[in-house]
């Protein structure tokens, strides 16, 4: 393992807040990546939809899952730039 | 009556013993700083217990050989099978593990532990041990004054280490300066009835101390003093695996049946292990001759040959056990049945799990989850509904319309009997809990009392409008049958989803319901007053309906708010992580202006 890395990895493991920092990132990173998946199958979904009732009950659902990322993206670099 | 004198008898002996040999003073000494050690490791590896063991046991313990191995390595590593033991019957009680997985967990920790006498013949006793105990205990000590969790943790480890390495140190000198006073060897005793006399002392001495690791010093000591015979030493050995269950046994009475199969059988399996060793013990002898001499250890090398018979008789009972853990489970399962408890009872609090935060808060989740599951049945009943319809696939309207007779309910009644007695067991728990646990883990625990209280207030409030459903739902009027209806098909629907997002863990999910029910609140004082206008319907129905209105809101509201902590899934930061992502009021008005807009 490349030096700076293997000192981020310590650094991290020595400080209590840092780690709990890099946890939040990581679980936000994960979070993301689900909503992420759950929009691109709403997409395709409402892609081969033809019941108007249905189509604007995913498209609302699209409008959740997208206020959701945004929070979270938004969430995700408000603690990039305090660590 | 035992109890009172057991403890001061043992004192006096001890007493007894220090005024007449010095050197027995310092052999206890050592036995004393190495039980001590033990509880430094132990102090040590629950530093690392949090979010991480978990973690590593969900995903480990799935399969046999996995179970297997993590009771294998964890053992080694923390150097106490009895912690193992303890951690699995925690876990198992909370449900998050299998029995299954559990025995092979134990079946592992019984190998893992006979690194211990490795250790100490392989290293202990051929080296200054001394040397190494010195800076480790100074090194140790200033880590556990440290404020960082892990450094802390790493500190108890080297100091708890230390006073290990210094117990052997004084039990050895002990025991070589006892050589010159008193010659054990004396009293030793050969065949079979010395075997069995050994095996016998050894589970004492093992029941006394709680510790295995503690015996097998003691027996390593001795032998490596010449204050025992080899045949007598390895008769101790057997003797100290099977006293080692009493840890569990002692751990299991504060758990529930799972835990207590558990300790049947690790109980079980180390006497079977035990009945083959001393049946097959100079077969075995002749095995660990032919080993010892094929890796060079010495034929007079006593101390580890003990530590190569000790391992292989422990694997000799994992490879004639492991063909029959099913039945071992099936035969568990049907000696310790479940004891059948009403719906009211507690099935996930016991003492065991309060011994780690983790399964604490698990256990506190799963109740709430079981209290949960009868607040479920009193809400559908009051909106004369089967739980079975809920549940099932059925389009929701049809339920409606082929449930149009009320049923009759007192929910007075069903609330007495099966959710205030629960929901007070909840709270005292959690109370009890919160005293050893970090801020992050008492805040999911007042996160999860709070949804005790959303549960009780969901129940309050569709006991409220549940007489009024129940006449209106028969009623020649059909405008307020229909509004009732739609109050059902609401109630229905959130059951539903909270159901799929009970099972799928997508706690996010219920912002889509969240939605719904903003935009229904909006729309339906719009429907009531064009009944109004239109006379459809009478004042009276109007003012009923306006409330009732207002209470499927309040129960939407909580079951929702229940739903996001209750129902998530993972980590503490995960769950933290997804609750945050819920939209809020503001964001969710942002959402349906601009469909408005559009």
């Amino acid at each position: 393992m490349r030096s700076p890395k293997m000192l981020k990895i310590v650094k991290r493991f020595l400080s209590a807040d840092k780690e709990k920092q890099y946890e939040h990132t990581k679980c936000f990173t994960d979070v993301l990546k689900k909503l992420k998946k759950k929009e691109n199958a709403l997409k395709n979904k409402l892609k081969h939809e033809n019941n108007e009732k249905n189509r604007k009950q995913i498209k609302k659902e699209l409008e959740i899952v997208h206020a959701q990322r945004k929070k979270g993206i938004d969430a995700l670099k408000k603690l990039k730039k305090n660590s | 009556m035992i109890k009172k004198i057991f403890l001061p008898t043992i004192l006096f002996v001890l007493a007894y013993g220090f005024w007449v040999s010095p050197d027995f003073k310092e052999i206890s000494a050592g036995v004393a700083v190495f039980l001590f050690g033990m509880l430094f490791l132990e102090e040590g590896f629950k530093a690392f217990t949090g979010g991480l063991l978990e973690k590593i046991l969900q995903k480990t313990t799935n399969k046999l050989w996995k179970s297997l191995s993590f009771g294998v390595v964890s053992t080694t590593l923390m150097q106490s099978s009895s912690l193992v033991s303890v951690i699995t019957i925690s876990f198992l009680s909370a449900g998050l593990i299998s029995l299954a997985a559990g025995i092979g967990i134990v079946f592992g920790a019984n190998l893992g532990t006979t690194t211990g006498a490795w250790l100490i013949a392989g290293f202990g006793l051929k080296v200054k041990i001394s040397a190494y105990a010195m800076p480790m205990l100074v090194f140790g000590i200033i880590l556990v004054f440290q404020k960082s969790k892990h450094l802390k943790g790493i500190g108890y480890i080297l100091a708890g280490l230390g006073f290990l390495f210094l117990g052997i140190h004084h039990m050895k000198e002990g025991f070589e300066a006892f050589r010159t006073t008193i010659d054990l060897k004396a009293f030793s005793v050969s065949g079979y009835p010395g075997l069995f006399l050994f095996a016998l002392l050894g589970v004492a001495a093992t029941v006394i101390m709680q510790s295995s690791h503690a015996t097998l010093v003691i027996i390593i000591t001795a032998l490596a003093a010449q204050q025992i015979t080899y045949e007598n030493g390895l008769a101790l050995a057997i003797g100290a695996n099977v006293g080692t269950t009493i840890t569990a046994i002692i751990g299991s009475m504060s758990s529930n049946v799972q835990g207590k199969r558990l300790a049947g059988a690790h109980l079980i399996f180390n006497l079977v292990t035990a009945v083959i060793a001393i049946i097959f013990i100079y077969q075995i002898m002749a095995v660990v001759d032919i080993f010892s001499s094929a890796v060079g250890i010495a034929s007079d090398d006593y101390t580890l040959k003990l530590a190569v018979f000790h391992t292989i008789f422990n694997t000799i009972g994992i490879l004639a056990m492991i063909p029959f853990i099913n039945q071992l489970v099936n035969f568990l399962t049907r000696t310790m049945p479940e004891k059948e408890v009403s719906i009211a009872m507690p099935k996930f609090l016991s003492e065991a799990a309060l011994a780690i935060p983790d399964t604490a808060i698990e256990s506190v989740r799963k109740e709430t989850i079981h209290l949960y599951d009868n607040a479920f049945a009193i809400i559908a009943h009051s909106l004369s509904l089967h739980r079975h319809d809920i549940l099932s696939e059925r389009d929701v309207s049809d339920i409606i319309a082929g449930t149009d007779k009320p049923m009759s309910i007192d929910i007075d009644s069903e609330y007495s009997r099966n959710v205030k007695g629960l929901y007070g067991d909840i709270v005292s728990f959690i109370s009890r809990a919160q005293m050893d646990m970090t801020s992050e883990q008492g805040d999911e625990l007042f996160e999860l009392r709070s949804v005790g209280r959303d549960i009780v207030e969901a129940i309050k409030d569709t006991k409220h409008l549940h007489k009024n459903l129940s006449a209106y739902i028969v009623s020649d009027n059909q405008y307020i049958r229909d509004e009732y209806n739609k109050i059902r098909t609401n109630l229905m629907t959130v059951l539903r989803s909270l159901e799929e997002a009970k099972s799928g863990g997508d706690i996010l999910s219920l912002d889509n319901l969240k939605l719904e029910m903003k935009q229904n609140d909006t729309t339906a004082n719009g429907m009531l007053e064009i009944l109004i206008h239109e006379d459809r319907i009478t004042a009276e129905m109007a003012t009923s309906l306006m409330n009732d209105t207002s209470y499927t809101y309040d129960v939407i509201k909580h079951l929702l708010q229940m739903g996001e902590v209750l129902f998530a899934t993972g980590d503490l930061s995960m769950k933290t992580v997804e609750r945050s992502l819920a939209l809020d009021d503001i964001e969710m008005q942002e959402i349906l202006d601009s469909q408005q807009d559009k």
